[in-house]
């Protein structure tokens, strides 16, 4: 509770600077708008006033009256209906002026011509309709040396009002050329020279803000923003442009126009920039956007009274009306949902509005006309805020790519991580599945190999009267098997000819026990992918019981080991090992050692070997085909 | 009882036939201290099972050349009778009741005389031949052979030699990152040694391993180098030291790294 009320109370503080500031704005820039000359200075704030349609630089007319200056033609006491008036200004001098002096008209409308005892000094242009326009800016004229004299001097300013009954003049500054420069030029500076900037500087954003939304047209606010500005700165015309290409009613209705087209543009840009929802709101002033100009258009050309009232005041107060519904909009948003940006846009608007009211005041007549007109004032900080908010959504923007950039570094990394982890429990997957593969081709190698010849030895040592030295062989036979069986895991990497290296280590130990010489030639072979424990150990198997049919039943004397590189019927390499006795040979068919012999076949066949024996009296040659495919 | 049986066979043997004079004469004449010339080499036989005890007992005692000393079934006997009898050959099972023969091994090879181990193993695999190889062993003996197996397998090691197999040349080549490659012919071997350690093969050990895991035998591998088959076996013996010196560096290094051992600067 204490919190919301701080909050409270914070947001009124901040609300009430914003106002002040705001409201504050007309003042400052008055202030600024109308620098006062330091030295010898005769401001001519007393006159005679005359509406002839001839001009005597010399005499006033004879129904001129007399006036105070500054001079509204609209105003009550001072009231004046023409398009033309004359001052006339006497000036008595003790002594001539030693230096040059100069004419200061602060304010005016809307433009003057200047004579100085019956001789012109200058004027503002055009004094015939279309008329210079110079309603925002100062004039200023030098006196040429010799003109003014001791004694009396008649100054005459001629004035032309555009529409008719809307001149003004402020009192008249004369003093030395370099006392009065500096103030014009500050003058000038502050109004023609900033007005036409700030035109300058609606132009450019419009552009801007129009590629921008070229670029990304879902965004319209701003496209809105564009076309606001750059109604902004048509509206603005008004004052930069003293001698315009057009009628001055054609003129008129621009400036209606483009104030209608601002206001309206203003509406949608801040809906768009809300994020409103409103299509009807939209529409009833898209349609209003065409229809008012229209219509404002069809009365200037058919009834030109009638248009000169409503160009004035009733229009001005129709756009400061319609205004308000924009700045309304910002600042329900801002008490609803406060945020910067809306919080920013709200005190441009509201700075907006105020001089805006300023200049409808003026308009109305409840302020002096020599104020000037202050609304394009507000066109800089209206343009500034709206930039900084782009600047600050540009940063924004770059921040969260940053950071969405880091975020997805993040993710990316998680989900390597979780791949990574996945494939391990592939990995492992699979390795256990080969685990329980190569678990159960040891089991049938040790069934087959093994367990058998165990068994065998188990029976033979139970049977009466044990044959001792069966069971030796038989013991040792199980123990070469296991050999085989190590030696056939060994990793091998596809090494044949160590596989064999390794055979010869454990066969050529058994041969020389039996008294058999042996010879051996193993050929180094190129690398065998095909070489699986698996095969290696049928290989193994198949060449042991070659050495041991030598060993056992051949009776001979050597035996030879040959490993060659050969090529198959296609070309393909093989592998041939070949294991040759000098024994007696064997009839292949006889059943006693058939068995093997079916052994050895069965082996060849699982392992993809070929197996090729030939056996005579000169002894007997195993052949093994072995493709390295 | 096994204790009294071994202490029969034990007992002094005849006095050695020679098979190979020149072989005998040089065995005997690297002798270490601690053996009078004229007596047999000394055999410390250490295996925990029975049967296998005795079959290797009688196995070294049927070739006639050694004189087989007491032998021991647990880590703790043998090594007290390592030091006692200082033999000039170990039989060392690894797997014994009270720890490994690995250290007695190791044992054998910081003894201050020289003692040849050779670790017994049922099949030769690789495993447990490196592992006795780097602690210091010779070479490897099978459980399983006979009196004449053993007896040359015995007088090689006295003879300078080592046992080897291809597939423990394979693996050698392996441990010193010296694997030939498939289509590297056998000769000649890469020319440069492994730096740094000390450790590294020389061209000729790796050519002779490389003989060795393709099948050759002493003898051919002795014909294909053109040196004596007693080069080639002494060959192996150094690569052997090597490893086990290596695996001993090893050890250090890893040990300085853990911050074991310090060394100090030496200015």
């Amino acid at each position: 509770m204490r919190e919301l009320l701080a909050t409270a109370r914070r947001r009124v503080g901040q609300l009430a600077v914003a106002v002040a500031a705001a409201a504050g704005l007309p003042l400052a820039l008055l202030s600024v708008l109308h620098p006062q000359p330091e030295g010898v200075v005769l401001m001519l704030d007393e006159g005679r006033f005359g509406a002839d349609a001839t001009l005597d630089p010399w005499q006033p007319a004879p129904g001129a009256r007399h006036i105070t200056l500054p001079h509204d033609w609209r105003s009550a006491g001072q009231r004046h209906e023409g398009a033309v008036g004359t001052y006339h200004f006497q000036l008595d001098l003790q002594v001539p002026p030693d230096r040059l002096w100069a004419i200061y008209l602060p304010s005016l409308s809307m433009n003057a011509a200047v004579y100085l005892n019956g001789e012109i000094l200058g004027d503002g242009g055009a004094m015939t309709p279309p008329v210079a326009r110079h309603w925002s800016r100062p004039l200023y004229v030098i006196v040429p040396n010799g003109l003014l004299r001791a004694g009396r001097n008649v100054l005459a300013i001629r004035i032309v009002a555009e529409p008719a009954g809307s001149g003004l003049l402020a009192a008249p500054r004369l003093a030395a050329h370099e006392t009065l420069r500096g103030t014009f030029e500050q003058r000038h500076a502050l109004t023609a020279v900033a007005t036409f900037a700030i035109v300058m500087l609606l132009a450019t954003v419009a552009a801007l803000m129009a590629v921008l939304w070229a670029s990304r047209r879902r965004e319209t606010v701003y496209l809105w923003f564009a076309l606001a500005c750059t109604a902004w700165g048509v509206h603005l015309l008004n004052l930069v442009v003293v001698e315009p290409p057009l009628p001055t009613r054609a003129w008129a209705w621009l400036w209606c126009a483009s104030g209608a087209w601002l206001v309206i543009c203003a509406l949608l840009f801040v809906l768009r920039f809300l994020g409103d929802h409103a299509p009807r709101t939209e529409r009833l002033h898209g349609l209003a956007a065409i229809l008012a100009p229209t219509v404002l258009a069809i009365v200037a050309a058919a009834w030109p009274g009638r248009f000169a009232t409503i160009a004035g005041l009733p229009w001005a107060t129709g756009l400061l009306a319609s205004g308000i519904l924009p700045l309304a909009l910002l600042l329900r948003r801002l008490g609803r949902q406060p945020t910067p940006e809306v919080a920013w846009l709200a005190f441009a608007g509201l700075a907006m509005f105020c001089l805006a009211t300023h200049d409808w005041l003026l308009m109305a007549g409840q302020l002096p006309r020599t104020n000037g007109l202050l609304l394009h004032y507000s066109a800089p900080v209206v343009l500034l805020t709206f930039g900084y908010i782009l600047v600050r959504r540009f940063v924004d923007a770059l921040n969260r790519a940053e950071s969405m950039n880091a975020e997805l570094e993040r993710r990316v990394a998680a989900r390597e991580a979780e791949l990574a982890r996945h494939h391990e429990r592939l990995r492992l997957l699979e390795r256990d599945q080969a685990i329980a593969g190569e678990r159960e081709r040891l089991m049938r190698d040790m069934h087959d190999g093994v367990g058998g010849t165990i068994l065998a030895a188990l029976h033979l040592s139970q049977q009466a009267g044990p044959d001792r030295q069966r069971i030796t062989e038989t013991l040792r036979h199980a123990l070469q098997d296991l050999r085989l069986m190590i030696d056939s895991l060994d990793p091998l990497d596809g090494d044949l000819t160590l596989l064999l290296a390794m055979f010869r280590s454990r066969a050529e130990p058994q041969l020389k026990a039996a008294g058999l010489q042996s010879s051996w030639s193993l050929a180094d072979l190129p690398p065998w992918a095909g070489l699986t424990p698996e095969r290696a150990l049928q290989l193994l198997r198949i060449a042991q019981e070659a050495v041991h049919n030598t060993i056992r039943h051949a009776g001979a004397t050597c035996l030879e080991v040959r490993l060659v590189l050969d090529r198959d019927g296609q070309g393909r390499p093989l592998a041939r090992l070949e294991l040759r006795d000098d024994g007696r040979g064997f009839d292949p068919q006889h059943v006693a050692r058939g068995r093997g012999l079916d052994n050895m076949r069965r082996r060849a066949l699982e392992a993809g070997l070929q197996l090729g024996l030939s056996s005579g009296p000169r002894g007997t040659s195993w052949q093994i085909g072995i493709p390295l495919v | 009882m096994s204790v009294a049986l071994a202490d029969r066979l034990a007992e002094p043997p005849a006095p050695p036939v020679a098979r190979d004079g020149s072989r005998w004469a040089s065995a005997t004449a690297r002798r270490g201290a601690g053996c009078r010339d004229d007596d047999p080499p000394s055999v410390l036989i250490v295996e925990d099972d029975d049967a296998t005890r005795r079959h290797l007992v009688e196995a070294v005692r049927g070739t006639g050349l050694f004189r087989v000393l007491t032998p021991c079934a647990t880590l703790r006997d043998a090594r007290a009778a390592l030091a006692d009898a200082a033999p000039r050959l170990l039989l060392a099972d690894l797997g014994l009741p009270d720890g490994s023969g690995l250290e007695l091994i190791r044992d054998a090879a910081r003894s201050s005389t020289e003692i040849d181990a050779l670790v017994i193993t049922v099949f030769g695999d690789e495993r447990h031949v490196l592992d006795a190889v780097e602690a210091g062993a010779t070479g490897y003996l099978l459980k399983d052979g006979d009196a004449k197996a053993v007896g040359e397998a015995l007088t090689d090691v006295l003879d300078g030699g080592s046992p080897i197999s291809p597939s423990i040349a394979r693996h050698l080549l392996r441990r010193f990152r010296q694997l030939p490659t498939p289509d590297a012919a056998p000769a000649p071997a890469p020319a440069q040694p492994c730096a740094g350690s000390g450790a590294g093969l020389t061209p000729r050990e790796v050519q002779v391993l490389r003989l060795i895991a393709k099948g050759l035998s002493y003898t051919e591998i002795a014909l294909a180098l053109e040196m004596s088959a007693h080069t080639v076996t002494s060959h192996i013996k150094h690569i052997y030291r090597k490893l086990a010196v290596r695996s001993r560096g090893e050890a250090v290094f890893e040990a300085a790294q853990l911050g074991l051992v310090q060394f100090e600067r030496v200015a």
